[in-house]
């Protein structure tokens, strides 16, 4: 599904994030990645959802190299890949039904988009990803009146709709509860194990990937220091591991609304 | 399976439809009232007055001759604004201290006060008065205060001056009574505890800290002054806008074009100053 | 220190031009508050009582006020319109197509193309909030006629300028992170708009819209005194003939109408913000 070849990341402020990765992931695996916060995750996430391109390096996505990627064609890529967010990425005052419905957004023309925002269309989909999921009844609510746990499961149902190859999930608990945390991973695993989707999943977490997946990836610094199964490595060496100082957070992450001062 | 599949079942519903509805019929009738024919625009007479315009106004006007009797509307319209706005302060700043609730009777710097029905309708008379006359000031357009005005004392940049200091004080002094009231109070209950005065109190604890917005918004305002009193003179209160209403009138369209042009960039470069100074400020 | 300094110059540089301008334009508090001055303003201000209230009068300036609604109405709506029309071009997110994660490398002549839709609209825009709206009424009347039609269009085009470059300043600031989701899962240009963009930036779209709604009733009210409708014209006419007992009354009729157009739009503020 994806073949890494050297693929390096530097952003335009000179940070690099990614370096000298070779990697390949086959359609249907379980890959779960980790690494302490500035490891270069979520970057690479990024790269493999073709929102980001690799400044070094060959990143193919089913077969097709990214660098040639534009227009319709990175389109039809994208939407064979579903990504899920921390911070869910849901558009808060929009209703739950538009937020699923986005998920066909891939397959819609402009017309029908807008017109399913004044009468929501192919509304049985939304339905049964909701009760999926187990929020059948919030179909109407506003998805900001959600909890930060149900706004998560929203995306995963946004997800099902979408109908991806790959599931990308990047740090998808990192903002619940502990409680909730497993209930989504498992979620996240059974969807992919009965629909044989690919599904590559960033935690912090390590007795909950350890638990989940037969493959795991570690990063550090942005290389690759470990790829292989769980038991390849000791519970001490995962703990060493985070042990290591985080860097500060990749600058191009955070998103400051300005106040407007006077427009009046 | 017990899919909810009904549609919208918003409660909201009922008086979205109302409004759509309600708009819907402003629009009809308002394009009855205001005798809105679109058509108007592509009859072929249109398009000839709308051509022998353009025409006349290319190239524009630019003999030294009339390049120089732009300076002084151009000097008028410069100072009309600039004293307006001053004046306005000026007149805004004392109604918004009265016209701030917080510093008469509300919010916590007032919970010790204590009195009979007097005190407490002397305390709320002024900011009621002081509101009322804001509104009033602030709801008459610039231009009609300097139609009348020009009735009054004659032609001339005076009125101009006048009009833009009433009716931008009532603006002025609206919006520097909202941001007193929304001043932080800790700092002022603190200087109270000291046993400052109401007057202190306005000149040390709220003055200070409003200050910042409040002199943006009279950046701003100066802005609107300027493209104002740049208009003045179509009802004789001098300025640029007289000029231009006198090329109309004459089909002087190359006048009118370098008139625009003058006007044009003065409003840009005003927007262009104003951002840049608001930035240092805020 | 040196903000001390900028202050100081920038003190002394208003003061020294206020005194120029005091002193060139002879404006003199004073002689405006002296005795002179406060007897022609009593007796201007005798003059307009008592207002004329006939029933005749009463209709017209009914018929005026509804008028003049009408034009600040449609004027807004119109620049609604055309702000909306010029802001795939004015806002630079929408311009340019993968703004939401990372400029996509394409051929400069794509991008040429880009930064020339941008350029253009914002430079429209910038013409049409640069011109005041009583020259564009001057304009118009010019092409479709005296009336409140002409002050529909000058109203319209002139708000335009400036909603067109709030609402471009609104929908660049939206949180992007929704945005980019929606991108990565393959939606259009016009899709990452109208799910992502438009739903977070509508509240203040509206609020905006509504406050120029209240500037537009004032410069609807004196549109009239170029030709183009509605109260102003009254006024202008009223002022010239003399009819100064007519003048009060108009005066109020605008007052009640703004004021209106106030109440009005902080009621539909708070229902739909």
């Amino acid at each position: 599904m994806f073949v890494l070849e050297g693929v390096g990341k530097t952003f335009a402020n000179g940070f690099v994030a990614l370096r000298d990765l070779h990697l390949r992931i086959a359609p249907g695996e379980r890959v779960a990645l980790l690494g302490p916060s500035g490891a270069g995750k979520t970057t690479l996430l990024r790269l493999l959802n073709a929102t980001l391109r690799p400044t070094a390096g060959r990143l193919t996505i089913a077969g097709l190299d990214s660098r040639h990627l534009h227009g319709k064609r990175l389109r039809q890529v994208r939407r064979t890949i579903g990504t899920i967010y921390q911070q869910y990425n849901l558009v808060p005052r929009l209703r739950v039904v538009h937020n699923v419905l986005a998920g066909h957004l891939g397959r819609w023309s402009g017309w029908r988009a807008a017109l399913s925002l004044l009468h929501p269309l192919q509304l049985d989909t939304a339905v049964a990803a909701l009760q999926h999921v187990g929020l059948a009844d919030r179909l109407w609510q506003r998805t900001d009146q959600l909890s930060g746990g149900e706004q998560q499961r929203v995306a995963i149902a946004r997800v099902l709709v979408q109908d991806p190859a790959v599931i990308l999930a990047d740090e998808p608990v990192a903002s619940l509860d502990p409680g909730l945390a497993e209930g989504i991973v498992r979620l996240l695993v059974d969807l992919a194990v009965q629909r044989q989707k690919t599904l590559v999943v960033s935690l912090h977490h390590v007795p909950l990937a350890r638990a989940y997946f037969p493959r795991l990836l570690a990063l550090q610094q942005g290389r690759l220091v470990y790829d292989g199964p769980p038991q390849g490595l000791s519970a001490a060496a995962w703990q060493a591991l985070f042990a290591e100082a985080p860097l500060p957070a990749a600058a191009e992450r955070a998103h400051v609304r300005p106040v407007t001062a006077f427009p009046l | 399976m017990s899919a909810p599949s009904l549609p919208f079942p918003s409660k909201r519903r009922p008086l979205s439809s109302l409004l759509a509805v309600l708009f819907l019929g402003a629009v009809v009738l308002s394009a009855r009232v205001a005798e809105v024919r679109p058509q108007a625009l592509l009859a072929p007479e249109a398009l000839e007055h709308l051509w022998a315009f353009v025409r006349g106004m290319v190239p524009p006007a630019h003999s030294p001759a009339f390049l120089r009797s732009l300076l002084t509307p151009l000097r008028e319209t410069v100072q009309m604004a600039l004293l307006g706005t001053l004046l306005a302060a000026a007149l805004g700043l004392p109604l918004a201290v009265l016209a701030a609730s917080t510093v008469l009777f509300a919010g916590p710097l007032h919970e010790a006060a204590r009195g009979g029905p007097l005190r407490w309708l002397a305390r709320r008379l002024p900011y009621l008065l002081s509101r009322l006359l804001l509104n009033v000031l602030r709801a008459i357009p610039e231009l009609v205060w300097a139609l009348l005005f020009v009735r009054v004392l004659g032609l001339g940049p005076a009125p101009g001056v006048l009009a833009l200091g009433i009716s931008y004080g009532g603006m002025i002094g609206k919006v520097y009574a909202d941001l007193l009231e929304g001043v932080d109070p800790g700092p002022l209950l603190a200087l109270q505890s000291t046993g400052a005065s109401r007057l202190q109190l306005v000149l040390y604890g709220w003055l200070p800290q409003a200050l910042p917005n409040m002199l943006a918004y009279t950046l701003y305002r100066w802005e609107c002054a300027l493209r104002a009193s740049a208009l003045m003179g179509f009802v004789g209160a001098g300025g640029i806008g007289q000029h231009i209403e006198l090329a109309m009138r004459m089909f002087a369209y190359d006048e009118v074009a370098s008139l625009i042009l003058v006007v044009f960039c003065l409003s840009a470069a005003v927007e262009r100053l104003g951002d840049a100074l608001r930035r240092r400020l805020l | 220190m040196r903000r001390h300094g900028w202050s100081l110059l920038l003190g002394l540089s208003l003061g020294a031009l206020t005194v120029w301008s005091l002193l060139d334009t002879g404006l003199s508090l004073p002689a405006l508050l002296g005795a002179e001055g406060r007897r022609q303003m009593a007796l201007f201000v005798q003059r307009l009582f008592p207002p004329d209230l006939s029933p005749a009068l009463l209709r017209q300036v009914g018929q005026r006020a509804l008028e003049t609604l009408a034009v600040s109405f449609l004027g807004t709506l119109l620049a609604v319109g055309l702000a909306a029309g010029l802001l795939g071009g004015a806002t630079r997110t929408l311009v340019q197509g993968a703004a939401f994660a990372e400029a996509v490398p394409r051929g400069k002549l794509r991008r040429l193309g880009q930064a020339l839709a941008y350029g253009s609209a914002r430079a429209l825009l910038t013409l049409f909030r640069a011109v005041p709206e009583l020259i564009w009424a001057l304009l118009f009347i010019l092409v479709v006629g005296l009336g409140p039609f002409a002050g529909v269009l000058a109203l319209g085009v002139h708000t335009a300028g400036v909603l067109g470059r709030l609402f471009a300043e609104v929908l660049e600031n939206v949180d992007r992170r929704p945005c980019e989701a929606l991108q990565a899962l393959g939606a259009s240009r016009l899709q990452v708009f109208l799910y992502g963009m438009l739903p977070q930036a509508l509240p203040e779209l509206l609020s905006f819209a509504l406050y120029r709604w209240e500037v537009n009733i004032r410069a609807a009210a004196i549109l009239g005194f170029v030709g183009a409708g509605g109260l102003g014209q009254q006024l202008f006419v009223a002022l010239n003939l003399f009819l100064h007992q007519q003048l009060l009354t108009l005066i109020a009729a605008t007052l009640g109408l703004v004021i209106l157009v106030d109440a009005c739009s902080a009621l539909l503020r708070r229902l739909l913000v």
